[in-house]
Formats: C-alpha cells, sequence, structure tokens
C-alpha cells in the first residue's frame, strides 16, 4: 500500500437538509487510480463535489497530503493540487479551447503540456469550446485539470455520451498521463472497460457510504462480481 | 445645422460617461451577481470627491486622476462590510446596496449640507468645430472616456486577469475549482466598478451640479442601458448605453428633456417586452 494521499473519515454531507454522504471513510494512495463504482444517486458525485469543497460537509474529516481541506473554498482546495473533471464536463463553450487550457493554470506560458496528451486540441486551439464534439470536450476537460499540474485528478463519468471508440482512447491517454506523472486518480465511472484499464481497486458505495472493495485483478478473474456486490 | 453639430458632440458626451457607469454596473453584476444600487452614489462621491481634493488646494488634474481612487477606497470598503455577506442572493444585494446608498447619501450631507456646489472646470478655452466653438474640456472627457473603456476592454479580453474574470462570469463554481480566487477578483471587481463610477462622476464634476442626489440621474439610464443592451459581455451593456443615451440627448435637442425621458422609457419598454434578455444577449445554449 502506497503512502496515502487523501484520508476521508466518517464524511456526512448532502444538499440542504438532505443527506447524501452518511459517514464515508476512503483512503487513496499516492500514485493509486481508484474506481468508484455505484448505481445512480448514491452519492459518487456529491463525494467528488465534497472532495472540492463544492458543498460543505455537515460532518466527518477530508485531510489531503497531511492537510485537512474540508470547510476550505473550492480554490484554495484546487491550489492544494487536485484536479477535477466534472460530469457533464462544463468547459467554458464561449472561450477558445487554449484559454480553457489557461484557465488550468493562469500562470503557464502556453498550453503546450495539454497538447502533449491531447495533439487533437492543438489543431483546435482557436475555436470556440462549445463548437468541439462531446469527446474533444471531455479531452478539453481533462486537459485543462491537468494544466493545474494535480496530484489527485478527481474524474466524474468521463465516458458519458462519448462514443466507445473515443472512450478507449481516453482511457489509453489517462493510462499514460497517470504512468507519467504518478498522480493518484479516483474515477466515477459505469463503464467496467475504463475502469479495468486504469484502475487497481474499487471500492462499492452505496446509500452514502462504501459498502465493500475489490482489486481490478478480483474483477477481471470474475466480472460477475461487480454486479454481486452492487445488488447487495 | 451648428446646433445640431453641438448637441451631437454634447450627446457623444453623455453616451460615453454612461458607458463608463453602465459598463460598472454590468461587470460588477456578471462577476458578483450583486445589483448595485449604490452605483449611484459613487458618482456622486467621485463628483465630490473631486471638489473636495481641489478645495484643499490640489490642482484639478492630480485630483481628477485622485478622486476615483478615493471611490476604489470606499467600495473596497463597502465590498468587506456589506457586500460579501449578500452574494447568491441577488435580492438581498438589492437591499443592502440600497441601504448603502442612503448611507452614502446622507453622510454627504452631513458633511457638505444638502445643498449644490460647483467645481470650475479647467481653462481650457474653446476649439472651433464644424465653425463654431466648443469647450475643449467637454473633448477631454470625451476622450479620457474613450481611453478608459477600451482600456477596460483590453484588461478583460488581453490579459490573464480578465480570463479568469471571464471565466467567473460564465461558470462561478467551475472557474473556482480549477484554483481560481474568487474571493479576490470579487473584491477587486467591485472595486473596479465602483472606480469607473467615480471616474465618471469626477470628470463631470465641473459641468452638473453637485448635490447629493447627483447621481441618481446616471443610475436610472444606466440600469436601462444594460437591460435593454443585454449582459452576458461588455459589447451589450457600451451598446445599451449608446442607443440609451444617444436617444435621450438627441430627442432633447429636437423637443425636450421631458419628451426625451417619455421617448426612452417608451423605447426601452418595448425592447425589453420583446427582447428580454437584451438586443446583444448570448443565445442561451441548448441544455
Amino acid at each position: 500500500m502506497p503512502e496515502p494521499a487523501l484520508i476521508i473519515r466518517d464524511l456526512v454531507a448532502g444538499y440542504g437538509d438532505g443527506i447524501v454522504l452518511d459517514g464515508l471513510s476512503l483512503t487513496v494512495g499516492e500514485g493509486e487510480a481508484l474506481a468508484l463504482l455505484g448505481r445512480n444517486g448514491v452519492g459518487k458525485t456529491t463525494l467528488l463535489k465534497t472532495i472540492m469543497g463544492l458543498i460543505r460537509p455537515k460532518s466527518g474529516e477530508i485531510r489531503f497530503r497531511d492537510r485537512r481541506i474540508d470547510g476550505h473554498p473550492p480554490f484554495e482546495i484546487a491550489r492544494t493540487k487536485i484536479g477535477y473533471v466534472p460530469q457533464g464536463r462544463e468547459v467554458f463553450g464561449e472561450l477558445t479551447v487554449e484559454e480553457n487550457l489557461l484557465l488550468g493554470d493562469l500562470k503557464a506560458a502556453d498550453a503546450a503540456l495539454a497538447y502533449e496528451y491531447f495533439p487533437a486540441l492543438a489543431a483546435k486551439r482557436r475555436d470556440p469550446a462549445g463548437r468541439l464534439s462531446g469527446g474533444q470536450q471531455q479531452q478539453l476537460a481533462i486537459g485543462r485539470a491537468l494544466m493545474g499540474r494535480p496530484a489527485l485528478l478527481l474524474l466524474d463519468e468521463p465516458s458519458e455520451g462519448i462514443q466507445p471508440s473515443i472512450v478507449a482512447d481516453i482511457a489509453l491517454i489517462l493510462g499514460r498521463i497517470v504512468r507519467d506523472t504518478g498522480l493518484a486518480l479516483i474515477l466515477v465511472e459505469q463503464n467496467i472497460a475504463m475502469v479495468l484499464a486504469l484502475c487497481t481497486r474499487a471500492a462499492f458505495i452505496d446509500h452514502g457510504r462504501v459498502v465493500g472493495e475489490e482489486t481490478a485483478g478480483a474483477i477481471k478473474a470474475d466480472p460477475d462480481l461487480v454486479e454481486t456486490r452492487l445488488t447487495l | 445645422m451648428e446646433r445640431l453639430a453641438i448637441s451631437l458632440l454634447d450627446g457623444t458626451n453623455a453616451v460615453l460617461v454612461l458607458m463608463l457607469v453602465s459598463l460598472g454596473l454590468a461587470i460588477i453584476f456578471g462577476l458578483m451577481k450583486v445589483i448595485n444600487m449604490a452605483h449611484g452614489e459613487f458618482i456622486m462621491l467621485g463628483a465630490y470627491g473631486l471638489m473636495a481634493l481641489t478645495q484643499a488646494g490640489l490642482p484639478f488634474w492630480p485630483a481628477l486622476a485622485l478622486a476615483p481612487l478615493i471611490v476604489v477606497a470606499i467600495g473596497l470598503v463597502a465590498e468587506e462590510l456589506v457586500i460579501r455577506r449578500t452574494y447568491t442572493r441577488l435580492l438581498d444585494t438589492i437591499l443592502a446596496t440600497w441601504g448603502l446608498s442612503l448611507v452614502l447619501r446622507q453622510a454627504i450631507i452631513l458633511l457638505y449640507g444638502p445643498g449644490s456646489h460647483a467645481v470650475a472646470a479647467p481653462d481650457l478655452g474653446t476649439v472651433a468645430l464644424f465653425g463654431s466653438p466648443y469647450p475643449a474640456y467637454r473633448l477631454v472627457v470625451m476622450g479620457l472616456s474613450l481611453a478608459i473603456i477600451a482600456g477596460t476592454v483590453a484588461v478583460f479580453f488581453r490579459t490573464r486577469f480578465g480570463l479568469a474574470a471571464r471565466a467567473v462570469i460564465a461558470n462561478r463554481d467551475m472557474a473556482a475549482c480549477l484554483g481560481i480566487d474568487t474571493r479576490r477578483l470579487d473584491r477587486f471587481t467591485f472595486a473596479f466598478g465602483a472606480g469607473l463610477a467615480g471616474l465618471a462622476g469626477a470628470v463631470m464634476a465641473p459641468l452638473i451640479s453637485i448635490d447629493p442626489a447627483a447621481g441618481l440621474g446616471w443610475l436610472v439610464p444606466g440600469f436601462l442601458a444594460i437591460l435593454v443592451g443585454g449582459l452576458g459581455s461588455l459589447a451589450g451593456p457600451l451598446a445599451g448605453a449608446a442607443g440609451i443615451g444617444g436617444l435621450d440627448s438627441f430627442t432633447s435637442t429636437l423637443a425636450s428633456p421631458i419628451a426625451a425621458q417619455l421617448v426612452v422609457f417608451v423605447v426601452a419598454i418595448a425592447v425589453i417586452r420583446l427582447r428580454p434578455d437584451g438586443l446583444l444577449a448570448r443565445r442561451r445554449r441548448e441544455a
């Protein structure tokens, strides 16, 4: 087990009075790629939003690299080197591709770091991001997060609404990024092929808690495990 | 013909100053979703600031440069004490800034009384334009306004700071998740918007009657300009200011200032009825 990067303890969070995360605990190691699996509405997206500070936890603790980050505003959390690729990508549609990337690091001289992994974006650097295809917007959102040189990358459903061939491409590039940079990854994903291509461990979430985990090896050996775990 | 040329110039003057006012309003609303009812008072403070500085013995031009900075400082304090506590609650921003406007106006009445004051324009003489003399100071007002408007546009579209501001306008949460310090940006934006209003007040001070209600006459057309022009870009408020200010000056010349108010309101209502998001509103992307 690598040294822990992110440690979450007894996290309770939700919207308004509603509770979505109900005492969730989770640890992610430095350089580890962890998948979060679970049905719709069990709290996976809420967990990522709470880590980023978009939702303020009601109780519990989030530590990143020995620093408590819960209760801090999102920009401070982002600056501790946590990158976020939200569900639905949320690229800035009216800004150009290059402007989107530079927003990931306002001090960068250029966006070469992102273009290295996503050369297709370089060709469209002056196009408004809103005009890109879904797959390219996903690449842009990942590239934008990458510009901040994150130590931990949060990815929320990167395969959603993207054609399968592009999903495979993105999984391949993400794998390269993980190997090159040694960043840790939390991947929320329904696409098991993508999970197996990237992650070494999967945590199963239900009713706002981690209810179990498996290694990627075990899932590969017995693909039915995922179904069994999710219907528990 | 001569009279027409002169009133065209006066109209351009009014339009450019109105552009400063509505640009400040639009930037504050665009970034912070704060409807700033105290914007008129920032204009008024700019005029009083200039007056106070010249009375203290400062020559006109340094006073003109300093007066907007006083308003910037007041804007910073107001943001820290009041405005930042109302973010994300649109209605509260109206009430809070309205309260702020009352406080500022009463403070000025306590300091300078309810009466009106005047500041002498620097004696720059006149320039012959279209065969008739035209006060050179008014040309300076126009040039200065144009330069500040161009500078604001350049900051927004040519700098990384402006890029961050545009990102916050488009999607505040996402911008914050990229590490953009939204708090610092808010503070800076509010102060900058206040400074634009302060500059408008200071530069117009020699041309108007300086009294505690001096800003109100600009606030309403300023709001009309951003409603008519549309928000979400810098071009909207600028176009709105050109339309509202131009129509007002034009009708005032042809008929009377009263008729001008009537025409401006009727046209503004018609535009808002037909294009609720404003003339230059960005088309909403389909979800």
